[in-house]
């Protein structure tokens, strides 16, 4: 009996919607239909559950709950798709009109019945398409980049009934938030729609797993959602004591607060970042912050350079797709087919934060850039500077007395270098007797790395990135296959299909610079000023006891530890 | 708004004049909103998305829910109308067709000149009077099945058709019954509600017991007990990989296998606890057991179990832990220290029944259950929630009805009567207040007026039906939605709640006179018509 050991993913907010939309339809492009291919080396079942609909029809949806706020959804039901309970109306007079339908059996029981129906939503074209058996969506050119006005636009997969959680007492806006404080978000959390229904959804979840190896959080981490989210990780510390993967997010648009001027609105982030970081550190196992800007407590900073890639700053769709590429690649190393036990979620999490440091920051490559004709021992060694682009804000790569948790993927083994007979120069390097991916990474960060501990995972999967991932982020110096090219340039009309990555997630000293910049800037907040706290049951003692408590938290990255 | 105070007072006297204005329009456009919803006979409202969810209701706090209502005084009306149905579960269309005629009524006083607050003062003497008789017509209750039928029944059918509204009456009047101690209110906590997506509406039934939404996990494990021992307890059956480092700090795969096989037993042994209790109260006899544990079980203890015959289910609701123990007996365990058969309850039956991917494990036959369940069943996940509502309403009117110790005549009896009365108040007040009076008597028949509207009668000639009928009567009188003619709700048993009435008296005429005063309201810095 191979044992799956199962993780339940939660997504607050919009943006993590954004990412987690990539992140599910990157796995669904992984998926292989055909019996006859060997098994992948992910085993989707720990993310994925089979179920049947009322058709009796099998489904398999991933194990997520997700919140968003009332207009989010454009198109897409509640409830979804795969499991009916929801209406499409008539397109044309001839085929009956389902609306209608429904409006005769009551009036057989009953009296008159008036309906009353919003204009149908508008569907994007790629949804149009993914309903239409004829057309190829591989061919197609959706220009999803400008025109994706909300993630369900470019979404994929398929949810189960359960998954959609709508927030009603806040309105969805691409223009202003609505959802503000840290403190309503706590406020929202003691409704019965998240007290009863929402806790008890995830409690269908756990029901349903032998071996829950525990929850992975993703929350928009400048909003409201930042009291709901970390409310409820508190409730899963209660109620199932499992890890919990928290990854807060931060979108590189700076959306004004309802009634508030973006200074307002960057000290309503800086508050919200506080508090959540300080409940993180008591309810997380790990947490790692993730954005594409170089910096986010007060002003939003400059878009984080990733090497032969080309994507605007402030865009939501291109941005997200970056960091799912990351959060699909570090995850790996719980999702894996017959995996060692240290290759659990509590393990990556407690190998990360000892001396309770519970934050760590994130690094990634994608591509792992490294050319088409070259071998990774000659790509090691002629790298300079450092493997990876930091994906924390406000935080730096660290390199000396860093303990680390990599996962690199999408680099064959026959990649690694040339058989004996052909070795040549490669014969004199050290990692020649490396003998996997794994290892001469390893090797290469005991080098790069004063003092530091690195866990490598290997996988030989790359990023898939088909429609709908945004192609157009990849430079023409880039081969289908994702490798680097000096000489030939990839032609516009050809796809890159996939990706070699690194990502890492590091526990470092720089971490400490990150708690104490979010400290000062928290602290010159006068929080009395911002009635919108207080008027969702902040007090200002509550949030002065928060800062000390997160100095003393970023205490813990003072001094160098011994390993 | 600060600076008002700048304006003069003729155009401050303007401006208020024009908030009134908005404020009657305001008021009046809500009402035609929702006045098709009042009664038995108002129309079902379907409610279509833009993605095609569906929602059918008549209720009017769900349709003020799903409004997206944008106008300030529309909004001020809607939230006095659903705090009205957070603390009774009803009356909400009323106080939004009430809020809206007095308005209307006093409208055509204040076009004639009269100040608001004159008739404020009117409102204010009538509603206190409008009490008084709301104290006179009302009918002290036994609490019995019958009594309470009538009040349920009369809830029940102004959301759902007839038909299912009866199956409906019974249902939600012996969940009450079954777990009523004395002649109080009851915890409706203790009432559970269940969803089955599957047959009818009218196959909702009530469970004197527990049903869960989650079954046995195990292929081996019996599906269905009888005569069984349940033991329900919070206690982790599961091998928690709690190691905190895993790859870098043991120092030996050894050491990390010593450190596994101690926590396996540590499980082991609580699982054996439950065994040997088993056996000893079971084996040889007709007795079977049953775990419900709040925590996880897994396969391993699920199988060890499997090999007893006990059937095990994990992670049942926190709430459930209470429940069961009210329904079955026996208390929830935190610990198997002191495990003893004093601890478990009892069910007649416990069983299994599967419905697509979901699972359902029904408790029954429990000696003295003092917490139930009700089966929700429909075709359709709108029918169900639909019911779901009604099912709420109809609860809290009974439970409404068991703290009240009364009911008041329903199908517009009290309002009629309470017009006449305030007809006759009215002369014995001196002044112009009387004018506010005769607004807020004229204003109470909204509702016997839009009963009949809806059921096809013409409002005028059934308002003068029973105006008159009741001067004529000691009783007071309804309208009979299937004839138009006046009748006595007692004996079609058509009863609202005391508490219903009482509050919507109150709340709206206290709106009612905010949005009149409109002016002095603005001045206050328009506090209560903020959000
Ligand atoms: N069988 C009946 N015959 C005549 N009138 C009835 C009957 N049943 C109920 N009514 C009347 O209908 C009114 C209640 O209607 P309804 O429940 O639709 O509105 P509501 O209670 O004001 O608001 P809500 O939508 O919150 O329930 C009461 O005045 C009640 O007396
Ligand atoms: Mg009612």
């Amino acid at each position: 009996m191979s044992t799956t050991r199962e993780v339940i993913a939660l997504q607050f907010g919009n943006y993590s919607n954004y990412i987690g939309t990539h992140w599910w339809n990157i796995q669904e492009s992984s998926f292989s239909y055909n019996p006859e291919d060997a098994p992948s080396e992910i085993n989707h079942d720990v993310l994925y559950r089979e179920g049947v609909n009322l058709n009796k029809q099998v489904t398999y949806t991933p194990r997520l709950l997700l919140v968003d706020l009332d207009g989010s959804l454009k198109h897409l039901p509640r409830e979804g798709e795969l499991y009916g309970n929801s209406v499409k109306r008539a397109t044309d007079d001839s085929a009956g009109d389902p609306l209608k339908k429904i409006k005769e059996d009551l009036e057989d029981l009953s009296t008159d019945v008036e309906i009353v129906q919003q204009p149908q939503a508008d569907k994007h074209d790629f949804q149009k398409d993914l309903e239409n058996p004829v057309v190829d969506i591989q061919e197609q050119n959706y220009n999803l980049a400008d025109n994706v006005e909300t993630w369900t636009d470019y979404l994929y997969a398929r949810y189960h009934p359960r998954t959609v959680n709508i927030i009603n007492e806040y309105k969805y806006d691409t223009e202003k938030q609505t959802f503000d404080t840290f403190s309503s978000g706590v406020q929202l959390w003691k409704t019965e729609q998240f007290e009863y229904d929402f806790c008890d959804k995830i409690r269908q979840y756990v029901e349903e797993c032998d071996y829950m190896q525990g929850t992975q959080v993703l929350f928009d981490c400048f909003n409201g959602y930042t009291g709901l989210a970390t409310e409820c990780m508190e409730y899963l510390n209660d109620e199932y004591s499992k890890a919990i993967f928290a990854i807060p997010v931060y979108s590189p648009r700076n959306t004004l607060f309802e009634n508030a001027d973006e200074p307002m609105t960057d000290s309503i982030r800086v508050v919200n970042s506080a508090l959540a970081f300080h409940k993180l550190s008591e309810q997380a196992s790990l947490f790692v912050p993730l954005g594409t800007c170089d910096r986010v407590w007060r002003q939003l900073g400059a878009a984080r350079p990733l090497s032969a890639l080309n994507y605007k700053a402030d865009n939501l769709y291109q941005t997200s797709a970056i960091l799912a590429g990351y959060l699909d690649t570090i995850t790996l190393r719980y999702r894996l087919r017959n995996a060692p036990s240290a290759y659990s979620l509590a393990g990556f999490c407690g190998d990360l934060t000892n001396y309770g440091r519970k934050l760590a920051s994130a690094a990634f490559a994608m591509p792992f850039p490294m050319q088409h004709d070259m071998d990774l021992i000659d790509c090691l060694d002629k790298f300079e500077g450092p493997l990876f682009t930091s994906l924390t804000p406000n935080c730096n790569i660290g390199t000396d007395y860093i303990i680390q948790s990599l996962c690199v993927r999408g680099i064959a083994r026959e990649r690694l270098k040339q058989p004996l007979e052909k070795a040549k120069e490669q014969m004199r390097m050290a990692a020649y007797k490396c003998d996997s991916v794994s290892e001469m990474f390893q090797l290469y960060l005991q080098c790069a790395n004063h003092a530091s501990m690195s866990h490598v995972a290997s996988v030989s999967m790359a990023i898939p990135t088909r429609i709908p991932f945004p192609n157009e982020i990849f430079t023409d110096e880039m081969t289908k296959l994702g490798f680097l090219s000096t000489t030939a340039r990839r032609l516009a009309e050809e796809k890159v299909v996939s990706v070699p990555a690194l990502a890492a997630v590091q526990s470092s000293s720089e971490l400490g610079d990150t708690l104490e910049t979010l400290h000062r800037e928290a602290k010159r907040v006068k929080i009395a000023k911002l009635h919108r706290f207080r008027a969702a049951g902040l007090e200002e003692d509550d949030y002065r006891d928060a800062l000390e408590q997160l100095l003393l938290f970023k205490d813990n990255y003072e001094d160098n530890f011994e390993l | 708004m600060a600076s008002i105070s700048l304006l003069n007072p003729k155009a401050e006297f303007a401006r208020a004049a024009q908030a009134l204005a908005i404020n009657i329009s305001a008021a009046k456009g809500l009402q035609d909103v929702m006045r098709t919803n009042l009664g038995p006979k108002g129309t079902m409202k379907m409610l279509v998305s833009g993605a095609g969810d569906i929602k059918i209701t008549k209720d009017g706090n769900v349709l003020l829910h799903e409004m997206q209502i944008q106008h300030p005084t529309a909004s001020m009306i809607a939230r006095a109308s659903t705090a009205q149905d957070d603390s009774t579960g009803d009356g909400t269309t009323s106080t939004v067709l009430l809020i809206g005629e007095l308005l209307k009524q006093a409208d055509i006083f204040l076009t004639e000149g009269l100040h608001p607050r004159i008739v404020t003062e009117g409102f204010e003497k009538a509603r206190n009077k409008a009490l008084a008789i709301l104290d006179d017509v009302k009918i002290p209750i036994e609490i019995n099945k019958k009594n309470l039928m009538g009040i349920a029944n009369t809830s029940l059918r102004t959301k759902v058709h007839p038909g299912l509204a009866d199956v409906l009456t019974e249902v939600c009047v012996d969940a009450i019954l079954a777990i009523r101690k004395d002649e109080k209110p009851v915890d409706l906590h203790m009432v559970e509600l269940m969803e089955m997506q599957h047959k009818t509406a009218t196959d909702t039934s009530l469970i004197r017991g527990i049903v869960m939404d989650h079954g046995t996990r195990h292929p081996d494990m019996p599906k269905r007990l009888e005569n069984a021992y349940v033991l329900t307890c919070n206690v982790s059956l599961e091998y928690e990989k709690s190691e905190v480092n895993s790859g870098f700090f043991y120092k030996t795969a050894e050491e990390r296998e010593k450190f596994v096989r101690a926590e396996r037993e540590f499980i082991d042994q609580r699982v054996q606890k439950i065994i040997a209790l088993k056996r000893k109260l079971c084996d040889g006899t007709e007795k079977t057991f049953v775990v419900i544990n709040q925590k996880g079980i897994d396969p391993m203890s699920l199988d060890a179990l499997a090999k007893e015959g006990i059937m095990a289910l994990r992670r049942a609701k926190r709430r459930n832990m209470e429940r069961l123990a009210l329904a079955c007996g026996g208390t929830a365990m935190n610990s198997f220290d002191d495990l003893d058969e004093s601890n478990l309850g009892y069910a007649g039956v416990v069983y299994e029944h599967v419905l697509g991917e979901n699972k359902y494990t029904f408790v029954e036959e429990c000696k003295n259950p003092q917490s139930v369940t009700i089966l929700i069943k429909g075709p359709n996940k709108h029918t169900i929630v639909q019911i779901k509502d009604a099912i709420r309403d109809g609860l809290r009117a009974i439970n409404n009805a068991l703290l009240d110790k009364c009911v008041i005549p329903g199908a517009g009896a009290f309002e009629v009567r309470a017009y006449n009365e305030l007809m006759k108040y009215k002369d014995t007040v001196k002044g112009k207040v009387r004018l506010g009076i005769q607004a807020f008597a004229e204003a109470l028949l909204v509702v016997p007026k839009n009963l009949a509207i809806n059921s096809g009668y013409d409002a005028q000639d059934t308002i003068v039906k029973l105006t008159e009928e009741d001067r004529l009567n000691p009783e007071p009188i309804g309208l009979d939605l299937s004839t138009g003619e006046p009748m006595k709700p007692v004996d079609m048993s058509v009863y609202d709640n005391y508490l219903v009435k009482k509050q919507i008296l109150n709340s709206c005429s206290v709106i009612a006179s905010n949005l009149l005063l409109v002016d002095e309201v603005m001045r206050a810095g328009m506090t209560s018509l903020k959000g």
